[in-house]
């Protein structure tokens, strides 16, 4: 089974705290916007598609979770990878013009967003319950670690999310596709 | 990966003149994007005026995420602690995240902001942007030399520019 989250946050903690980095957002024309429908929670709907068989309704969003899947997992690990910085760069600052720091997290931002838009539209009432129920906590918490990277948002905030909010229905998904 | 460091050497300048033709009409400014779901489907009672003024917010939001990943891009290349040496990680994995933002931008604005009730040159220039976004991305993706990545630098610009202007 994937384990997510626990490896590639690994060495986030220490790399920002090293320059104390607690929140910051980007005074000049780095400053976040953040999207009106990331503001709230909004609830995650099912969508209204013809009724299709259970098992076909599961393979094709376990499809299109895996794809998904890796596209937030690669992200976060250039995100990861960026924080730990390099010789060229080796304070991780968000203020650094030239550190690619903040430009993967405004990556990431878009990607778990996209990614928690294409789940959302492969979610029907044909899904079985207990994986539509996964799926929507995995999109929550996709919405909401989209917003903590645009508002560049502590990484110790960032990876209670990824361990307490997306990894648990990821691999409960996982485990639940891999089975079939 | 495609490794053309040869063709990345001396050519910065270059490539980032490219570059900057992209957002131009938008003041120069770099902003993150939003990340949210998409919300523009165009109600089929909108009148013309209405269906284009919701093609547009939508890809307005679209582009700016396109942006951002350019954006992304662009930083990493011209890091003044880096020039000259090819390609290295943060270009790398700008270039990996600007291949799936684009390839997520693309699909964006087919299903969200191509509407048949748009004007057909308006329809026609965004498929002309769909279509140079999906290259982009796809020459990140291979981490293709700015022989490649210029010119669609320019047209991609081009279109966007264009489009921005139509939008405003």
């Amino acid at each position: 089974m994937r384990t997510f989250g626990a490896t590639v946050f690994g060495g986030l903690v220490m790399s920002i705290a090293a320059v104390g980095c607690a929140h910051f957002d980007r005074a000049e024309s780095m400053t976040p916007v953040r999207d009106a429908s990331t503001r709230v929670a909004a609830p995650v709907t099912t969508a209204s598609t013809a009724p299709v068989d259970s098992r076909e309704a599961k393979k094709t969003f376990c499809d299109v979770f895996e794809q998904e899947i890796k596209k937030t997992e690669d992200t976060t690990t250039r995100f990861s990878a960026a924080s730990r910085g390099d010789e060229q760069h080796p304070q991780t600052d968000w203020g650094d013009p030239d550190h690619w720091f903040a430009d993967m997290a405004n990556d990431a931002s878009i990607i778990f967003g996209y990614a928690a838009d294409t789940l959302q539209a492969q979610i029907t009432s044909s899904l079985p319950v207990d994986l539509s129920a996964k799926a929507k906590d995995l999109i929550v918490s996709m919405r909401k670690l989209s917003a903590l990277y645009q508002q560049h948002e502590a990484v110790s905030t960032l990876k209670d999310e990824m361990k307490n909010g997306y990894a648990p229905p990821a691999n409960g998904i996982d485990t639940q596709c891999k089975a079939s | 990966m495609i490794a053309r460091s040869s063709l990345l050497v001396g050519a910065v300048v270059a490539i980032a003149a490219g570059f900057g033709l992209v957002g131009c009409e938008r003041g120069g400014k770099s902003e993150p994007a939003s990340a949210g779901a998409s919300t523009s489907q165009a109600p089929a009672t909108l009148d013309a005026a209405g269906v284009k003024t919701a093609a547009c917010a939508a890809f307005n939001k679209a582009v700016v995420k396109a942006q951002t990943a350019n954006d992304g891009f662009k930083h990493a290349l011209a890091d003044p602690k880096r020039q000259g040496n090819g390609w290295n990680k943060p270009m790398s994995d700008a270039a990996d995240n600007g291949a799936v933002i684009l390839a997520y931008v693309a699909k964006d604005v087919e299903s969200n902001v191509i509407k048949p009730q748009l004007d057909p040159a308006l329809v026609e220039q965004l498929k002309q942007f769909v279509q140079l976004t999906r290259a982009r991305g796809d020459l990140l993706n291979e981490h293709a030399g700015t022989d490649e990545l210029n010119p669609n630098a320019v047209q991609w610009g081009d279109v966007m520019n264009k489009l921005i202007d139509t939008c405003k």
